[in-house]
Order: structure tokens, then C-alpha cells, then sequence
């Protein structure tokens, strides 16, 4: 049996697993929110990451896909998320990687057959390359962030002064002001 | 030395985040920027008497207190306990069931537990029970209270500014405690102590001094207004004559300043203004606009019940002194739940006003008997209905849309159907989003309640996207790209909020819609819609 066939044949424990070691990132009360609630409308954030971890199942074994941007197209629902919520950068994306751990445990013994090490190597090569991608997928959402930030009054405000020739004497926007350190 | 090195997965394993596994007690509050609005203007804060005005910097380990000021906290929640009753119930009723748990917006995006509602209640409670409560005095902690100390009063202060005051969470309560009266009571606390954030603050002050939250004076309301007129006569080729200001008119009209004032609410503007012109033109209907009252939104209401207050007089100030029949009020959330709930006994009875009737329809607007002032989707959904207005909905054939009930409208005055009324009526392409995503249920916009400041994006990020994945689900399975709504703050917040979750995806006001489909007496053909997009069939030939 090749790696592929047995890891297609375990994708549901194997995703069920990963998904468990993303929302254990969390208080135990949001874990426990995240994995039981399964309403995708009541439970966004959970179901993101169940239909995310699953997709990304999918093209990590899938080895003729290369193409970066479907591969970050599949990573940015989790990482534009976790791009807001209370992580630094590196606990942003190291849910990736965790997936290391799980598949090494899942395959246990079998590691020892020559076929399977061979696979596996490079297969983590694939997972550090799509963690290369959801680097640059988590920049592109906290560059939007700090894009929101700074247009976010003059986008709506000054912008109908200007069209309509009024932009003198208007109050200086906080948004402008520099205490955010 | 290279051996201790931890290997590539080893050390991803230790930069885990370990999220606190302490009890809520024990985990002490780390404001995180991204999360926080900044601090209150001491201008802002002296502008209108409140106390402790100076600089100060929530991530300063010192907030500048008055040194008495457990003192005045204690005081402060003392005479709101007596005062309001709903305060002191909440507090003393909760069976902490868990219900309204998973039900916040900010909890369900962030995963922060004292973003739950039960929790959030808990935070001040706990120290309800040790103060006000005899089991609290003699067990403390066994018995869910503590001591009320400078960590706690940041945890407050964090949290009660991570409430958008929504409401959702009591719907779900099997005993109707509603979380945003407590963060309204806290808020009062925080105003106390000179605690309150800028984005409320300022515009306070401003509308205070000029009657908007933008601090804009009469002659550059006007200017906008004007504004309008000619970009509607190049739109539709008919120039309007709105009154401003007008004694002896039939109708008061007050709207937040956001519609006059910021795109894309300005669209909703001028989606007034031709409605009423073609009122008067059809029906002789006067309706007039003030640059007196020029803010329906009223910060005041997220600050103190005394604020509101004074904020608020100007309705029926500016109503009586016009003489007018009635008041008739735009788009907005907040400024409806103030006009809805407390307006008749801040500063009514306005028994000088006529219990509204549509002159058109003869509709009477039994609901507004007492406060004398009726929402406009309301009276345009019944002009609709009356078969009085000449509507050409393929003007919006190139939206398709779906409908955000913002909370106040929806949640705090039932305003269900007359907007989705008015929509369909008005546009041939119309999807709801999910049931438990709209309606009472409906999911905030995660900037309200003061919370729609630039420096604390990444809380509105995390709070809108329940609302936003909502969103996403009916652009993806029906093609919506537009999102209509009936807030001023929600057409500030919203495009914000879809530019990062769902950025196919545009905003828009009702009377945006309704305009474009209204035909004015002798317009010319319309090529645009009100934001100058070709309608169908109109694009210009490329070449
Ligand atoms: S009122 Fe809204 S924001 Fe506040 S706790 Fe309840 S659900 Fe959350
Ligand atoms: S639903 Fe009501 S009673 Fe139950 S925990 Fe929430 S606030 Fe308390």
C-alpha cells in the first residue's frame, strides 16, 4: 500500500484530528463552542476550519498541485481569521505544522517501511511549502487590516466632502493621531 | 549546542498558544491593541462637565483616577441600582444556565470567553454580589463575588467596550436579561471617572455644540444638501427645491448625519430627497430638513441617560419652533432604539405634535401615537402599498440583494417586514441570508454602540464576521453584491466589514434603492443609477 491510498482512506480521522489540534488553540470554553456547534451560520469560525482543514487535505496529498494561488485561495478563510483574532504571527499559521505531529502518530510503526518515509518526506516538504504561502496569505490580511485602518474615516468622509468640494475645516480624525503604539 | 536546538515541529509545538486555562478570575485582562478604542479627548470630556478630564492611555499602567475612586464606583452602581430596576434584576436573576453563551457576536468570532454574555454580566455582578449582596459579603469568593480593584476595573473597561449593545443574547435568555442595559450601566460608571473612549466622546461634544456627530455647521449642511440637488439633476435632469428649515411645513424630517455626510450614505440621501420631491410635486406634501436637529444619532444614549437626554431635545425642539405636524425619521439603528424607547419620557409628551397620519394614505401610524415620530421605511413601505408611488424596479436590475436587519430596528422596535417590503417592491432581485442570521436573530454589525473607530479593527473584523460569513453565503450561492440595510453605522461599518471578508460585495441604504426606481415628473431618461453606474442595457460601447 502506498502513502496516498492509506492517507486518502484515513482523511476523516486524520482532518478530524487536525481540526481538534486547531481549536485546542483556544480557551477551553471557545474549544468546546468551536467543535460542537454545527450550524456553519451560528458557528462560522468552526465550520471555516472543518471545510478549510478538509480542503487543505486534499491538495496537500494531491501532489499536482502546485499552483500557489488555489492553495492560498484555500487557506485564506482559517488564516484570514486567525489574522484577527489574538495571535502573534507565528500561532497565526502554525496550525500547518501541526499536522506534522498528527500524521507521524497516525502512521506510527509503518514510518519504518522505506515506501513510506521516502512519501512522507516529501509530503512535510509540501506542508512547509504551503506554510510559506500562508506567510504570505496572513500578510496580505493584516496589510488590509492596516489599509482599513487608515482609510476608514477618510473613505466615507472626506471622500463625500471632496465630491461635493467641501474639504476645508474638517476635524482632525483620530485615526490620524499617533498614540497607537 | 546544536542538539538543544528544538527541531523545526518541536519548536512550532512550543510557540503554541497556550490559552490561559485559569479560572475567568484568575486570568487577568491584557488589553491588546487592535481591540480598544483610544482614550477620550480631555476637550471632548470637559466640553460637556464631565469629571476627570486629562490625557490618559488605556495601555498607561496608570489611568489617572481620582482617589476616591472605588468610592465613586460604589456610588455610581448604588444609585443606578435604585434607580433602575432593570439593573438591580439582572443582576440578581441569573441562574448562569448558559444560554446567551454562545450567542455574541465578538465571543462567537473571537473565542474569548468573557466575550460571552453571561461572563461578560459576571464581570461587574461578581462585584455586585460582594458589595450589594449579604451571601457575597460573608462567602466572597465561594459565592462568586470579589473586590472591586484597578485590574477589574480595566476588565470592565475592556469588555463593556467589546459590548456593541446588540441585544442578541436576550433573545435567547429564558428570563430576558438583556447584557447591553449592564454595559450601558457600566459605561455610565467608566463616565464617572473621565473614562470614556474618543470615538463616543468627541462626537458628543461635537453634536452638542453644532447638532452632529461631525461637529458640521449649518452653512456646510446646506452646501451638501445643494450638493445633492445637482448631482441628482445630472442623474435624473430634474432640479429639486428641498426646504431647509422650514416653518409651517407638513413634515419634520431628521436623519443621521452620516447619510449627509459620508459615502455611501449619502446615496440615501439623495434617495430622499427625491422621494420627497416627488411627493410635493404629486401630493403637495411638504417635508422640511433642519440644520438644527442635522444628527438623528445620538452617542449620548452609548455615554449616559442624561447625555441622551440633552442630545436628543433638539427633536422636538426643532419640531416645535417649525410648527410642523409630525417628525419623520431616516435610516438609522441606534437613533431609533432612543426615539422608540426613551424619547416620549426624556423629553416628551410632544403634545404639541399630531398623532401621525400618512396625508397621502390616511394610513395612521398607531405605533408612533406617543413619541409623533414614524420611521421612513414604515411610511414609504405604506405609500407602496397604496399604489402612490410610480416605481420602474428594473433600475436595480443590475443589484442583487439581500437585507441586514440592523438590531436596534429589528431587535428593539420589531421593524421586520416594512424594510424587506419596501425592498422587494423596489428590486427584482432579493435573497435572505440564513433564518438564524436575520430578523430577531440577526447578527450585529460589530461596530455598534460607539465601537465603529478605525484603531480597534481587528475587534470589528472579529465581530462582524458572523454577520459577514453570513454575507458570504448568499454571494456565493446566489450572487448577491449588495447588502441593504437601514443604519447609518451600518453603512459606515458594513463596507468596511465586506471589504475584508467579502469584498465582492457592496452596501447600500433602502432609499437608495427606492430612488432609483422612483420616476420624478419630467425626468429625463436615466442612464445611471444614484452612484452614476450605467444601468442595464445603458453601458457606455467600449470602443
Ligand atoms: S448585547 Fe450584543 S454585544 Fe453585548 S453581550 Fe449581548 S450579544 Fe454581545
Ligand atoms: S441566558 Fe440569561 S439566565 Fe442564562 S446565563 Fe445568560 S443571562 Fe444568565
Amino acid at each position: 500500500m502506498d502513502l496516498d491510498r492509506r492517507l486518502r482512506q484515513r482523511k476523516k480521522e486524520l482532518v478530524q484530528k487536525w481540526f481538534h489540534a486547531v481549536i485546542e488553540t483556544y480557551s477551553a470554553d471557545a474549544s468546546r463552542f468551536f467543535a460542537n456547534q454545527k450550524d456553519p451560520f451560528a458557528n462560522p469560525v468552526g465550520r471555516a476550519f472543518r471545510e478549510g482543514l478538509s480542503g487543505l487535505f486534499d491538495h496537500l496529498i494531491n501532489s499536482e498541485q502546485n499552483d500557489p494561488r488555489q492553495i492560498g485561495a484555500c487557506l485564506d478563510p482559517m488564516i484570514r481569521i486567525r489574522a484577527v483574532q489574538n495571535f502573534l504571527p507565528s500561532q497565526a499559521i502554525g496550525f500547518l505544522f501541526d499536522f506534522k505531529k498528527i500524521l507521524r502518530k497516525d502512521l506510527g510503526d509503518a514510518l519504518e517501511h522505506p515506501d513510506f518515509s521516502d512519501a512522507l518526506k516529501r509530503l512535510e516538504e509540501r506542508i512547509d511549502a504551503f506554510g510559506l504561502i500562508a506567510f504570505d496569505v496572513f500578510m496580505r490580511c493584516r496589510e488590509k487590516i492596516y489599509q482599513l485602518k487608515a482609510d476608514d474615516l477618510r473613505e466615507r468622509t472626506f471622500k463625500a466632502f471632496e465630491r461635493a468640494g467641501l474639504v476645508h475645516d474638517i476635524p482632525q480624525a483620530n485615526a490620524e493621531k499617533d498614540h497607537y503604539h | 549546542m546544536a542538539d538543544d536546538l528544538l527541531k523545526p515541529h518541536e519548536l512550532i509545538a512550543n510557540i503554541k498558544p497556550r490559552p490561559p486555562q485559569t479560572g475567568w478570575m484568575d486570568t487577568p485582562v491584557k488589553i491588546r491593541k487592535g481591540m480598544y478604542c483610544y482614550a477620550s479627548n480631555p476637550k471632548s470630556v470637559a466640553a460637556l462637565g464631565f469629571p476627570n478630564a486629562r490625557e490618559w492611555n488605556p495601555l498607561d499602567e496608570d489611568w489617572k483616577l481620582p482617589p476616591n475612586w472605588k468610592e465613586i464606583v460604589f456610588e455610581g452602581m448604588r444609585e443606578r441600582l435604585d434607580r433602575f430596576r432593570t439593573f438591580k434584576v439582572f443582576m440578581d436573576i441569573c441562574v448562569r444556565c448558559g444560554a446567551c453563551a454562545d450567542k455574541c457576536h465578538f465571543f462567537i468570532g473571537s473565542g474569548d470567553p468573557k466575550n460571552m454574555p453571561v461572563l461578560r454580566a459576571e464581570l461587574l455582578r461578581s462585584v455586585y454580589r460582594r458589595d450589594f449582596t449579604t451571601a457575597g459579603k460573608l462567602f466572597g469568593r465561594l459565592a462568586g463575588a470579589r473586590e472591586m480593584t484597578l485590574d477589574v476595573l480595566k476588565e470592565w473597561w475592556y469588555y463593556y467596550f467589546q459590548c456593541t449593545e446588540c441585544r442578541r443574547c436576550s433573545v435567547f435568555c429564558p428570563y430576558g436579561i438583556d447584557t447591553a442595559e449592564i454595559t450601558i450601566m457600566a459605561r455610565e460608571i467608566f463616565n464617572l471617572l473621565g473614562l470614556n473612549i474618543d470615538w463616543i466622546a468627541t462626537p458628543v461634544a461635537n453634536c452638542y455644540r453644532t447638532g452632529n456627530h461631525l461637529g458640521i455647521q449649518p452653512h456646510a449642511y446646506k452646501d451638501m444638501i445643494d450638493f445633492f440637488v445637482d448631482d441628482i439633476e445630472d442623474i435624473t435632469g430634474v432640479r429639486l427645491n428641498p426646504h431647509l428649515n422650514k416653518k409651517g411645513a407638513d413634515i419634520l424630517f431628521i436623519t443621521p448625519s452620516g447619510d449627509v455626510f459620508a459615502d455611501p450614505g449619502t446615496y440615501t440621501a439623495m434617495g430622499y430627497l427625491m422621494l420627497f420631491h416627488f411627493l410635493q410635486e404629486k401630493y403637495g406634501l411638504e417635508v422640511t430638513w433642519s440644520t438644527y436637529a442635522s444628527e438623528g444619532g445620538n452617542f449620548g444614549f452609548f455615554t449616559s441617560h442624561e447625555t441622551m437626554k440633552r442630545l436628543n431635545a433638539k427633536m422636538y425642539a426643532e419640531a416645535k419652533r417649525l410648527g410642523v405636524k409630525w417628525i419623520l425619521g431616516g435610516e438609522c439603528g441606534h437613533m431609533w432604539r432612543v426615539i422608540h424607547q426613551y424619547m416620549d419620557t426624556m423629553n416628551g409628551p410632544a403634545d404639541f405634535l399630531e398623532e401621525p397620519v400618512s396625508p397621502i394614505t390616511g394610513t395612521k401610524f398607531e405605533n408612533a401615537k406617543s413619541t409623533k415620530m414614524v420611521h421612513i421605511t414604515e411610511f414609504t413601505a405604506d405609500l407602496i402599498r397604496h399604489g402612490k408611488l410610480d416605481l420602474d424596479p428594473s433600475r436595480n436590475d443590475h443589484l442583487v440583494l439581500t437585507y441586514h436587519d440592523s438590531c436596534n430596528p429589528s431587535r428593539g422596535m420589531g421593524l421586520l417586514e416594512e424594510p424587506r417590503y419596501v425592498i422587494k417592491s423596489v428590486c427584482n432581485h432579493f435573497y435572505e441570508m440564513p433564518p438564524n442570521t436575520i430578523r430577531e436573530q440577526t447578527f450585529c454589525c460589530g461596530s455598534g454602540a460607539g465601537l465603529n473607530a478605525g484603531e480597534n479593527m481587528e475587534l470589528r473584523m472579529i465581530g462582524g464576521f458572523p454577520r459577514a460569513n453570513a454575507v458570504k453565503y448568499v454571494h456565493e450561492t446566489h450572487g448577491v453584491n449588495m447588502l441593504a440595510c437601514i443604519c447609518a453605522i451600518d453603512r459606515a461599518a458594513l463596507p468596511t466589514l465586506m471589504e475584508y471578508w467579502v469584498p465582492e460585495v457592496n452596501v447600500t441604504g433602502v432609499h437608495e434603492l427606492v430612488a432609483n426606481a422612483l420616476n420624478l415628473p419630467g425626468q429625463q431618461e436615466r442612464t445611471t443609477d444614484l452612484r452614476g453606474e450605467p444601468l442595464p442595457g445603458m453601458e457606455a460601447d467600449d470602443e
